[in-house]
Parts: C-alpha cells; structure tokens; sequence
C-alpha cells in the first residue's frame, strides 16, 4: 500500500458521512478508518474541522434537523472539550451575526458601539447647529468688513447647502419616526390579537440553511406573534415551546392551540413574551397532540432575534 | 510498523530528543513547530472524539513515545509520521480504556451543570459567564487585524445566500483556493477560541 494514498479513496467523502462520524452515527469499523485519516490524511483533517465547525455554528443557531440536535446533544455534548467548542461558537455566531456585512461597513466595531449611535448622532447635530451658528457670524461679521462680494456669495452658497441638509435631516427623522410607528403597530396589537403576525416560520428541512431574522424595535410591547406553517395538519392541538439553545433550555410553553386554516395552508399561531427575547438565535419547537392524548413532537422552527 | 516495544514507561523528554521530535514531524519541511502542534491537536481531537476525558494529556504522552523511540532507534521509517503517531495513540487509548474500568473519572463540568439547573444563583453565574466570554471575544476580534475580521465575519456569519457559493465567492475575490480560505477561516477562529480562553482564565 502506498503509504501516502488516502485513507478513504475508496470512500465518496461527504459532509454528511463526516457529520455522521462527529456524531458517533457510523459502524465502527467505518469509524476506525475515519479516525485514522483525521490524524494522517492532511484533507481529511482539514475538511472534518470544518464540518465540526459548520455543526456546532448550526447547532447554536437552532438550525439543525431535530433528530440531528438531539444526536448533538447526546453524543456530541458528552466531552467538555466539545462542550467548549459549543460555549464559544455561541458567542462566536452572535458577534459574527451582529456585524455589518464587509462590503457594507469595512472597519469593525465593537458590541458596544451600537449603543454609542444615538449620541453620535445627537453629537452630530450639535455640531450642525454650531456650525450654523458659526456660519452666521461670520455672515454679520464679514458684512462690517466689507468682504468681498465673490466671498459673501460663497458663504450664501454654503448657507443654503447646510440649510438644505438640515432640511434632508428632517425628512429622514421624520421618515425613521413614521417607521417606528409602523414597527410598533403589530408588536402592540400582538399583545391583544395573534391575527398581527411578527414573524411566518416555515418547516425546517434537514438542510442547514439560513435563519428568518425577526428585528424587533426596543418598544415595550407585551408580546411578539409568530405563524408556524404546519406540513400536515394531523393533530387536534398544538403546543409551542421556545427553546434557547445556547442553554438547551426550554424557556417558554404556548397553552395547547388549535390549528388554523388560511389559503396558504394550516398553521398555529401564538405570541410570545416580549421580555423572553434577547437579541441571539432560538427556535420554536412544536408538538402536537392526537385525540388518544398523545403528545408527538411535530418539528421546530428556527429563528434570529435581532434589535434595532 | 508498530509492535509492542512502544508501549513503554513515560520518560521525560530532553531538548534534544524533542528537537529530533520536532525535526522528524516536519518531514524534511521546516514548519517551526507547526508540524508538531497540528499532529498534537488531531491526536487531541481523536482521543477526545473516542470520549477519553484526558484527551490533551494522552496526545501528549503518544507524542513522548514517539520521541523516546526515535531517540532510542535512531529513525523511524513509517511515512508519513502522523500514520506511526496514530499507531501509537491506539495503544495509548487501549491503557487509557483499561484504566478507566478500574476508576470512574468525575466530570465536574457536567456536576456543575445539573447544579446549575437547581440554584438559581448558579444560572445567574452562567449568565454572567457568558456576558463575559462575550467581552473576551470582543477584546480578541478587536485585536486581530481588519482583513481577518473581515475574512471569519464574511466565512462565518449566518447568510441569507447558500454558504458555499458566497465561501467559493470570498475565495476568488481573495485569490486563493477553497481549501486554503477553509484553513484560512479555521486558523483566525481558533486563534480566536485561544485568545477566549486566555481571557476567561484572567478572570
């Protein structure tokens, strides 16, 4: 045997057989030739660290199949190591999630710096005003200098561009008002009526692919509505629960709900604590119970809270 | 390949058998110790994925074996090194599970969680531990340099676009292969997960 073939040319390597090795799901002489190529084969122990890591940032950001998490919680959670791994890869994917796109914003800026915005902008302001004021004695003092009539026209000029900006700023703060006022509309009819969707969640395949974002505005409303679109509607009655899953924790419990039927299909509707949501990933998990009284796990829904 | 005479009593490394070490990782390609470390951390991987609780500790004694036998041999002749590393990490695993029947390691971690679940003021302390780590790694991303936080923010951040088209895109636009941008991607980010840990530990 030529010592430096591949372990595993004979094998199609795939993402999905090295996600069945992290997580224990192949035969064990599989196992055996797949563990001696993540020491020795050099691509094997590239592509495999990858695949960890695509897991792991799936498995926090609640985008895992379910029978896939639930493997991950009992095979891949046992080591504390990899305890670690899944520690870090959730504060990880809330930093790297929480930041603008390269092409958008080249610099980076810290957690922190999106609190600063209000007082930049009030900062802003104020210099826009200083300026303005500036401006203006500069204006009355030039005309005791008899300045020049070209000078004069130029600060005319620049007079009338700063007036304009200011006249730019107020149409945008008006805009952002409007805005806030229709971001606030369904959150607070939330509270009274689930009919005022925030958020439709749609059955998750088995594919890792991207999160719904709900971006909630900082209002203090009571509750925030989410549709979940049913694949069949096979039960009597539903009951939601939201799961956090950088504790694994379910933190909420919907009562038990019926379905309801619209054009785009059944689905159940239920409005969640606004307080219970922090800006991070979570996902809804559904279950359903049948006539005889049996609870069945339906699926679960993946989602992104973000804050404006 | 491998026979028994291996499975000998830990010594301790000197510089020069370690420097041989170092030397003979590097199969002819000087790496300033990288050959080494990487070989440690898949061995560590391995015997971590085989839910051995001591996995650094096991790495590192394969790795003395190793040594031990080269210097006592003059040479080993197995290429590539990793594929005798990984021979020797099997006899290694096989008196680790040995020994394990004879003592049931404690995992404090996992005590710590279920008492977590009970005390409210142990879920207080896990939250603020995660307040924290988020500071660490927001001191850590601050220290890297602009292009490779651009790099792990674009490789990893959560896509509206399928992921391996925008990977395969990040990857032209920076002229290099997607084996190389993964590498890339998974150096800064462990690089990352050191520079957290560090700062936890300073707590």
């Amino acid at each position: 045997m030529d010592p430096h073939q591949p372990l595993l040319r004979d094998t199609p390597l795939d993402d999905q057989q090295l996600v069945r090795y992290l997580l224990g799901l192949l035969p064990p002489h599989e196992a055996d030739r797949f563990d001696e190529a993540s020491v020795v084969d050099d691509a094997v122990a590239a592509r495999l660290r990858g695949v960890e890591d695509d897991l792991v940032d799936a498995y926090v950001r609640g985008t895992l199949a379910i029978d896939l998490r639930e493997r991950f919680e009992s095979h891949y959670l046992a080591s504390p190591r990899r305890r670690e791994r899944v520690a870090f890869a959730a504060a990880f994917a809330r930093a790297v999630d929480e930041r603008p796109r390269p092409a958008a914003l080249p610099s980076w800026r810290p957690r922190w710096m999106p609190a600063l915005l209000p007082v930049l902008a009030i900062a802003a302001a104020l210099l826009l005003v200083a300026s303005a004021g500036l401006l203006f004695e500069s204006v009355r003092l030039g005309r005791g200098l008899s300045l020049a009539e070209s000078d004069r026209a130029a600060l005319d000029q620049r007079a009338r561009d700063l007036e304009r900006q200011n006249a730019d700023l107020r149409t945008a703060n008006a805009d952002i008002a409007q805005q806030l006022a229709r971001a606030r509309t369904p959150v607070a009819a939330a509270a009274q009526d689930v009919k005022a969707i925030a958020l439709v969640l749609l059955p998750q395949t088995r594919s890792v692919g991207a999160v719904p974002v709900l971006d909630l505005p900082a209002a203090p409303a009571d509750r925030v509505s989410f549709e979940l679109r049913l694949e069949a509607n096979e039960f009597n009655r539903y009951q939601v629960g939201l799961r956090d899953p950088t504790s694994n924790a379910v933190v909420w419990r919907s009562d038990w709900v019926g379905a309801k039927t619209s054009a785009e299909g059944a689905s159940v509707r239920v409005a969640v604590p606004r307080p219970l949501l922090k800006p991070q990933h979570y996902t809804l998990d559904l279950a359903g119970r049948s006539a005889s009284d049996t609870a069945h796990v339906v699926g679960s829904y993946a989602f992104e809270v973000t804050r404006r | 390949m491998v026979n028994q005479d291996v499975v000998r009593e830990d010594a301790k490394l000197t510089p020069d058998t370690f420097a041989s070490l170092l030397a003979w990782l590097d199969d002819g390609v000087e790496s300033n110790g990288e050959g080494y470390l990487e070989v440690r951390r898949r061995l560590a991987s391995y015997f971590d994925r085989r839910n051995r609780p001591a996995a650094d500790d096991l790495a590192d004694k394969t790795l003395t074996r190793v040594a031990i036998t080269l210097a006592q041999d003059g040479a080993i002749a197995t290429r590539p090194p990793a594929r005798y590393c990984f021979a020797v990490a099997k006899y290694v695993l096989l008196e680790d599970l040995r020994r394990d029947r004879r003592l049931v390691p404690f995992d404090e971690s996992r005590a710590t969680e279920s008492t977590s679940i009970a005390t409210h003021g142990a879920a207080a302390a896990e939250r603020d531990a995660r307040e924290h780590r988020l500071d660490c790694l927001d001191h850590c991303l601050q220290n890297l340099k602009a292009e490779q936080r651009e790099l792990i923010v674009e490789y990893y951040a959560e896509s509206r676009q399928v992921k391996i088209q925008r990977r395969r895109e990040l990857a032209v636009r920076l002229g290099i292969s997607m084996n190389a941008l993964a590498i890339r991607a998974w150096r800064i980010r462990e690089g990352l997960m050191a520079c957290v840990r560090q700062c936890g530990d300073r707590r």
